[in-house]
């Protein structure tokens, strides 16, 4: 029995284990990690800046920033007797801006805003 | 951009340089930069404003005396105009029924047909929104001065104005307003 206990174990170690080239082969068949995306990478707003730290700030501090669906008047619709509050509006001469129609930026429109200052004291030189 | 006290402003974008004088609005939106400079938080004592005999001219005849705090309790024509204060003039996300003090200060100058400098109104209103953290305003103005000042916008992508956002007596209905007898 002792013979044959010792055998056993003999038998199992005498299992084949992987060889270096083995292991080697295992390794190159694993996938590459994640690659980890940058702000940067996510929000490539490289045509707007220069400075990539600008870049950074405007991605941090105001790209998750929502955007106001711009209204349009039609100011011809409301001829309707009994209506006069638009009056009010001819007489601020805002017939045409109330009733601007165009395709609006989100981009475009966050990009002005996050550079927007406050220079109240700023002269502007000629 | 810039903004200066005189009303100049300046900027640059897709790495377009962009300068607007006080004769540029006019060209840009048909405002021309004069009248009043009026904030609510600076109301000039020579207007005579006063919030509340403001508030009563514009409530319906049933809501005399009632604390009204939404536009419900206003008449039709005031309703109206406060929809495109809130919604075009000085557009803001939320709160579209309620009566906001800076609501009222504009909806009252109005109707005295008292001259607001528009360009400074939406500058004032374009540095709130942003230092505020408030959504942003004025997506069609700004294309407008993109347009302008001559900058290059084709790679970014744009979005149309749908039908649901045009202001025109079939909103009325959504704002449960219906006609009677012609009017």
């Amino acid at each position: 029995m002792i013979s044959r206990h010792y055998l056993m174990v003999s038998s199992s170690s005498k299992r084949r284990s992987k060889s270096r080239k083995d292991k080697e082969s295992a390794t190159d068949m694993e996938p590459p990690p994640p690659k980890r995306h940058t702000v940067v990478d996510v929000v490539d707003q490289r045509h707007f800046f220069s400075d990539l730290y600008q870049m950074e700030h405007y991605a941090h501090e105001f790209y998750i920033r929502r955007i106001v669906k711009p209204k349009i008047m039609n100011y011809d619709s409301f001829t309707t007797p009994g209506l006069y509050f638009h009056h009010h509006l001819v007489f601020q001469g805002l017939v045409d801006f109330v009733a601007m129609d165009r395709p609006f930026y989100l981009d475009l429109i966050k990009f002005l805003l996050f550079k927007l200052e406050d220079l109240s004291q700023w002269i502007p030189t000629k | 951009m810039r903004i200066s006290a005189n009303g100049y402003l300046q900027s640059d974008v897709n790495k377009k340089r962009i300068k607007l004088k006080l004769d540029d609005w006019y060209n840009i939106a048909h405002l021309k930069y004069e009248g009043r400079k009026i904030s609510f938080t600076d109301i000039p004592e020579d207007i005579h404003f006063d919030r509340d005999m403001a508030l009563a001219s514009m409530l319906r005849p049933n809501m005399q005396g009632e604390r009204a705090k939404t536009v419900g309790s206003i008449n039709i024509n005031d309703r109206l105009l406060h929809y495109v204060v809130v919604h075009i003039l000085t557009p803001r996300m939320t709160n579209f029924a309620k009566l906001l003090q800076e609501d009222i200060l504009m909806m009252w100058l109005l109707k005295n047909n008292i001259s607001i400098n528009w360009p400074h109104h939406i500058m004032q209103h374009m540095l709130k929104c942003k230092v505020s953290d408030t959504p942003l305003p004025y997506g069609v103005l700004i294309t407008q001065i993109m347009q302008y000042s001559g900058v290059d916008f084709s790679p970014d992508a744009n979005t149309t104005i749908r039908k649901r956002q045009h202001f025109l007596t079939r909103s009325l209905k959504r704002l449960n307003i219906v006609n009677v007898d012609g009017v």
